[in-house]
């Protein structure tokens, strides 16, 4: 492997990436959509909890998840929603641009690369959404409130985002593939966001699912980055207490990243053997 | 008018064109809006007994049901987001795959395309949510109470009015602002918020329920919440359907306006056509 040559082709995608992002959020682009949505989204959490309950924490939940307050725990759990979104949907998203402007057979046709290019192409979407992620957090502590441990807990929850999109690249990496069989890829995105919102619990807890439906809630690497994130910032657990999720999630990155490049190139291949890389 | 009927034919036409080519939008049109509706229960049952959020909805609403009224709530914003990509983006798409031009210069009434843009997805996306609700409703439980027909069928015929013409608004507006897929994206969780989809708008401070009486389709989500679950009448819903009614002809009126701007400045700028 030429490693100068594969770090080539990761900068100038990632640079191109990053630029392609900037340019397609305006000014206004920015403010509606990393200021106006979780605002909006957060606020409808505020509402449901005063609804239910005087103090905005119903005995329920707390009794049911030993958090003390539900708009915290809504707060994590939203700002983790571009994780997921991101990993579903940028790669895919990537590759279907580079089709619709009839640049991909191009980059095929290159001695790139093929893992190199992706991973930067996600790479740098994931720089969108870890800004996105501290965004929430932190309009979340000025605007309602959002208090968490400090110190080591907010490295530990880092740590736990981080192995958790790393864990997810494996899962882009699929979508990639997908995009170029089955074309709009924002499809499978669009389509998967409300399935891991509900099962991840994202907005309230898992274990508020029916008993058959709880498993599912295990297969995703976003439920155990979740726990790991709002369990260190909100009730101070450390490393030792978090060892069996981090664990999960690195069984999860180890396993799902070549699985996710295997079914990326048997994709690719498909696409090639029927002429649909260059339709869209 | 034989003309404008063209026109109105050829973008039904072009879209169902579409519509059968990417074929997974349709399962993805079944099955999200029912698991947002299983979201938007969860969120109320996963945090409190049944109890607490019956009595909640009575303090706000006369009646302890909620499951009624968020699968409809659902309902009324799915075909608020179909009418915002379909006939709010009409005229963005166009520029994204580099026609915006030739209809511009085409003698084809802008304003007749975006509305057979968005009628169009009205029809192609209301099957699909009609069928989803009744999914949601057989899971879920949902007792309908009817008592006046034609307060159903007035209401939701003037809340898809009322969307077509925030359609028609929509289109000129996302172009215009030269940040479409963002503010598409952005403006339909405030919708959510202030539309009252996941609770009463009664639940809201009252400075933040006068921009939700400023958003035609809290109207519209009010009527057929009111006719199908508590048999309300057309005389008992004029409250809510007269100013439904106003919203649908002023974002109409605006719409035409929005979409002739933005044609001008199109030409006089030449620089819509650049991202």
């Amino acid at each position: 492997m030429n490693v100068g040559k594969e770090y080539r082709t990761f900068k100038a995608t990632f640079v191109s990436t990053i630029k392609s992002v900037i340019r397609y959020y305006t000014p206004t682009g920015y403010v509606a959509s990393y200021l106006l949505l979780p605002i909006t989204m957060i606020a409808t959490a505020w509402v449901v909890s005063r609804i239910v309950s005087p103090t905005g924490s119903p005995d329920f939940f707390v009794q049911t998840t030993g958090y003390t307050d539900y708009l915290t725990f809504v707060i994590v759990g939203y700002a983790f929603n571009g994780v997921m979104f991101s990993s579903v949907n940028r790669g895919g998203e990537a590759v279907y641009r580079e089709q619709v402007e009839g640049t991909l057979e191009m980059i095929m046709l290159t001695p790139s690369s093929r893992f190199t290019w992706i991973l930067s192409k996600t790479s740098a979407s994931i720089l969108d959404t870890v800004f996105s992620l501290f965004t929430i957090l932190l309009l979340g502590e000025m605007l309602f409130g959002l208090e968490f441990h400090g110190g080591l807990n907010v490295v530990v929850a880092l740590a736990g985002a981080l192995l958790t999109l790393v864990a997810l690249e494996g899962v882009s990496l699929v979508f990639v593939g997908i995009g170029l069989v089955l074309k709009q890829p924002h499809v499978i995105a669009v389509l998967l966001q409300p399935v891991v919102i509900f099962l991840s619990g994202m907005m309230f807890p898992v274990e508020s699912l029916p008993q058959w439906i709880q498993p599912i809630s295990g297969a995703i690497p976003l439920t155990y980055g979740l726990n790991i994130v709002r369990r260190s910032l909100l009730l101070g657990w450390d490393v030792e207490m978090l060892s069996g999720d981090f664990l999960v999630l690195a069984v999860f990155a180890v396993v799902l990243i070549p699985v996710g490049y295997y079914f990326y190139r048997a994709l690719e291949k498909r696409a090639m053997q029927t002429g649909a890389i260059r339709t869209f | 008018m034989t003309a404008h009927w063209r026109t109105f034919r050829a973008s039904i036409f072009k879209n169902t064109r579409i519509s059968l080519t990417y074929r997974p939008w349709l399962i993805n049109s079944l099955v999200s809006p029912v698991i947002w509706i299983a979201i938007s229960i969860f969120t109320y049952v996963g945090i409190a007994s049944p109890q607490a959020i019956g009595e909640g909805f009575r303090e706000l609403t006369g009646s302890p049901e909620f499951t009624g009224f968020l699968i409809l709530g659902q309902t009324i914003y799915s075909f608020f987001t179909a009418m915002n990509w379909r006939g709010g983006m009409a005229l963005e798409r166009e520029r994204f795959y580099g026609t915006f031009e030739m209809i511009l210069l085409s003698p084809a009434n802008r304003v007749v395309m975006v509305l057979g843009e968005a009628i169009w997805g009205m029809v192609d996306s209301g099957w699909v949510i009609f069928l989803t609700t009744l999914i949601a409703s057989l899971l879920f439980g949902l007792g309908f109470n009817v008592t006046d027909p034609l307060a159903v069928v007035g209401g939701l015929a003037l809340t898809f009015l009322a969307m077509i013409s925030l359609g028609l608004f929509f289109a000129g507006f996302y172009v215009l602002s030269r940040s479409a897929g963002p503010i598409a994206h952005a403006v339909q969780s405030p919708i959510r918020f202030f539309t009252g989809v996941s609770f009463p708008i009664s639940a809201l401070p009252v400075y933040l329920q006068f921009v939700s009486y400023a958003i035609p389709v809290t109207f519209g989500m009010t009527v057929v919440r009111s006719s199908l679950l508590r048999g309300g009448s057309v005389a008992a819903l004029s409250g809510q359907l007269a100013p439904l009614a106003v919203f649908t002809v002023l974002f109409f009126i605006l719409g035409v306006w929005m979409i002739r701007r933005m044609e001008h400045v199109a030409k006089s700028r030449g620089t819509l056509h650049t991202f």
